[in-house]
């Protein structure tokens, strides 16, 4: 119904000599037969929360598996100065997470921010130095049943479950909907004529708008090994840690056709902008921000469900990680748009239902149920 | 007048039970109802009560080996007592997957084949002196891949482990312990199935409690992540966004340090148990009543159902061809070529899917377990 509606405002846009916009086959934009796309950047950040997340496990941050624990100065340096990962390509790029986070143009906060540093701040003094010690409600350490073993604060969280799902929301969703599709980064300055009139950012072979257009899809899609395969629209790999993952697991499971969806509103976005049609693009970055923002959702009632089942099944452990996993998602929640440039959840309403769920130990079961509704409801899920 | 509807009703309805039942006996007539416990029966008396009797027996000898070792360590006693433990963990991949009765109450499979070990607490374990290990934490700190970790892990050769027996008698009682308590769980359940055993085979109805459906979703659920996943899938970094995790193979140490390449050799003796099983297979080779001759059963009372019980056998022999290929130590396998494995996990993931979705559904059994979608 909506995409039909915006083909007809695409039809009447014609008819009042707009320039007409076709999307390409597959995302990839020339310039004098040289591609214009570039989002390494993005790789980069993506590839140092995954070396973050595996820190936070105390995990060797290469990924090779090995237990290695971390302080918190060092996780630190990783989070805020892209400093002293292993994979020394991550190392001194001027590509950091924690200034991306939590940080759109459109609605940053630094309380958020910080919430993200208490989380590493916990983890490394509280969770690593009980990370033989048994686990029970009000003290940190190692929880096992018959399915997992995960090490936990105080309150039962998972801490590299509750910061990576939070920045899913806190980082990519974020830096995309409220910040690269807006026009307080797409249009700022003299990004617009400057688009219209092909004048390239300086060395580069790409307008400032389109590299713009261009950050926000690799928060998504850049850790795909080829961005410009054909098939990338109906077959998200799932790669990495963040939002990819979860976007192809709900393709895969909640909303078939999401993935499609998306990834068409970038293509033809993106043409929009080579043919400096503001009006279509504007119209496919809400479609990108309506459904991103339902993976969010998705997720976080899958996961607040997925903890009531596994406690029935008498699995704490595995019920502690799918909440912890939860409470990231809900996080992320004051991150989404609903299209009119507001979050389908405010930070005040998150931080209310964070209070409510925060002991895992003694959370209730009517209290998830009822956020459960309430997200579905107001996302329409 | 209302209750004279009820009557009409249920008047109606008992001419419906007797014509339904008239029915099934005219069918019954035609082809026998498949009669689920002599799958059972032959589970139980042929496969599942002689190999935990085999295990038994490996692990007495096991325990008797550590119990020289310990006394008097040196490279003869050591290398019996390697042996010994390789011996039992291939018995072991005979009945890992049956996670039902006993074995199921007291977490069986989680005390005896968790891995990757926690080494971290095993050495404060060790240090501590303690003896009880029934926190579900310590699962991680005994069984085989505990012993995996005691007896090739501690150091990372032969002599330099002597030593340390030698040196500090705590490893050897730890070590003993793993054994005593492997042992009292094994005679537990081996007991457990003399009485245990007439109550699994009369329950042979298909409900979500009848033997048949969970010894088949244990199957099933075994088949998916205590061997395609845990033995392939998570060290070739199928979940881990293709990085490869290598110390979580299991028995990682007896690779890890040269002791012994061994993992091969278990997944292999795994696939074929579940071949087995699915073929109702004893160990001396004699064939029962199994899931493949309930499929068979349903192929031949309607030839319009799926003919699977051909398509899943050719998938175990494409699967053990595929294992075949790899190398001994799959450590060198996944840094050299993880291709190798992935492949090894596709050819497993075919049978998963054939038996979770396929079978399952010809077979009327509800699965009883949630995704295990390792995140």
């Amino acid at each position: 119904m909506f995409l039909s509606s915006l083909f007809v405002s695409c039809d009447n846009d014609d008819d009042d000599n707009m320039i007409d916009v076709v999307a390409p086959a597959t995302y990839e934009f020339l310039r004098d037969g040289v591609s214009t796309v570039s989002f390494s950047g993005q790789t980069t950040r993506l590839n140092q929360v995954d070396a973050i997340y595996n820190a936070l496990n105390s995990k060797a941050d290469d990924g090779s598996g090995a237990q290695k624990f971390y302080t918190e100065a060092e996780i630190d340096a990783m989070f805020a100065d892209g400093a002293g990962f292993m994979d020394a390509s991550l190392n001194g790029t001027g590509k950091k997470v924690r200034s991306k986070t939590s940080a759109g143009c459109a609605a940053g906060n630094s309380s958020t921010q910080a919430q993200f540093d208490d989380q590493i701040a916990d983890f490394t003094a509280n969770v690593v130095s009980a990370w033989t010690a048994d686990a029970s409600a009000g003290v940190a350490g190692k929880l096992t049943d018959a399915t997992r073993s995960i090490h936990v604060n105080k309150y039962g969280h998972e801490i590299d479950q509750t910061f990576v799902k939070g920045l899913i929301g806190g980082m990519c969703t974020d830096q995309i909907v409220n910040n690269y599709l807006q026009p307080c980064q797409l249009d700022s300055g003299t990004r617009t004529d400057d688009n219209t009139n092909g004048v390239l950012a300086s060395g580069k072979n790409y307008t400032d708008m389109e590299h713009k257009w261009d950050e926000a899809f690799g928060y998504l899609y850049g850790q795909e090994a080829d961005y410009s395969r054909a098939d990338l629209g109906s077959a998200p790999t799932g790669n990495g840690t963040t939002l990819n993952k979860y976007f192809k697991k709900i393709n895969d499971s909640n909303m078939p056709g999401i993935a499609q969806t998306v990834y068409d509103a970038f293509k033809l976005g993106r043409a929009a902008i080579v043919a400096g049609n503001y009006e279509v693009r504007d119209a496919q970055a809400n479609i990108i921000k309506i459904h991103l923002s339902k993976v969010i959702g998705y997720k976080s009632v899958d996961y607040l469900n997925g903890y009531m089942s596994k406690m029935a099944a008498g699995n704490t452990a595995d019920a502690f990680h799918a909440l912890s996993e939860g409470y990231g998602f809900i996080m992320s929640l004051q991150f989404t748009n609903d299209g009119t440039e507001n979050p389908y959840f405010t930070k005040a309403e998150v931080d209310t239902m964070l209070a409510k769920m925060d002991d895992f130990w003694t959370v209730k079961d009517s209290d998830l149920t009822s956020m459960v509704s309430q997200i579905q409801s107001k996302m329409n899920i | 007048m209302k209750q004279l509807k009820y009557l009409a009703l249920s008047i109606f309805s008992i001419f419906l039970i007797i014509s339904c039942s008239s029915d099934s006996d005219e069918d019954q007539t035609q082809i026998p109802e498949f009669d689920r416990s002599t799958i059972l029966t032959n589970y139980a008396e042929n496969i599942i009560i002689p190999r935990y009797a085999d295990f038994k027996l490996s692990l007495m000898n096991l325990k008797s080996s550590v119990d020289s070792y310990v006394a008097s360590p040196m490279v003869s006693t050591f290398d019996k007592m390697h042996n010994d433990w390789l011996d039992t963990y291939k018995k072991w991949q005979h009945i890992e997957m049956f996670n039902i009765g006993k074995a199921e109450e007291i977490m069986f499979f989680n005390t005896i084949n968790t891995y990757p070990v926690d080494e971290l607490r095993i050495n404060e374990n060790i240090v501590s002196q303690k003896n009880d290990l029934s926190n579900a934490n310590d699962y991680s700190s005994q069984g085989l891949s505990g012993v995996d970790y005691m007896i090739h892990g501690i150091d990372d050769t032969k002599d330099k482990v002597i030593q340390k027996y030698t040196d500090d008698p705590k490893y050897g009682e730890y070590l003993k312990n793993l054994l005593s308590i492997m042992y009292t769980n094994t005679n537990e359940i081996v007991q457990d199935w003399e009485t245990y055993k007439d109550s699994f085979i009369q329950s042979s109805g298909n409900s979500n409690s009848s033997s048949l459906n969970m010894i088949t979703n244990d199957f099933v659920y075994y088949f998916e992540k205590g061997l395609r996943a845990n033995k392939i899938g998570i060290p070739a970094g199928v979940y881990s966004g293709g990085n490869t995790l290598v110390s979580n193979i299991e028995a990682y140490y007896s690779s890890m340090n040269s002791f012994q390449d061994v993992s091969k050799d278990l997944a292999t003796e795994a696939l074929i148990a579940s071949e087995n099983l699915f073929l109702g297979k004893s160990s001396t080779g004699a064939v029962g009543p199994s899931l493949k001759t309930y499929l068979d059963y349903i192929y031949n009372a309607d030839v319009n159902k799926e003919n699977l019980s051909p398509v899943i056998l050719s998938n175990f022999q494409e699967a053990k061809q595929a294992v075949n290929q790899l190398d001994e130590n799959f450590i060198d396998q996944i840094n050299n070529n993880k291709i190798k494995m992935l492949n090894a996990f596709d050819k497993l993931q075919v049978i998963v899917v054939n038996m979770k979705t396929n079978m399952l559904s010809l077979l009327s059994i509800q699965v009883d377990y949630i995704d295990a979608d390792g995140d």
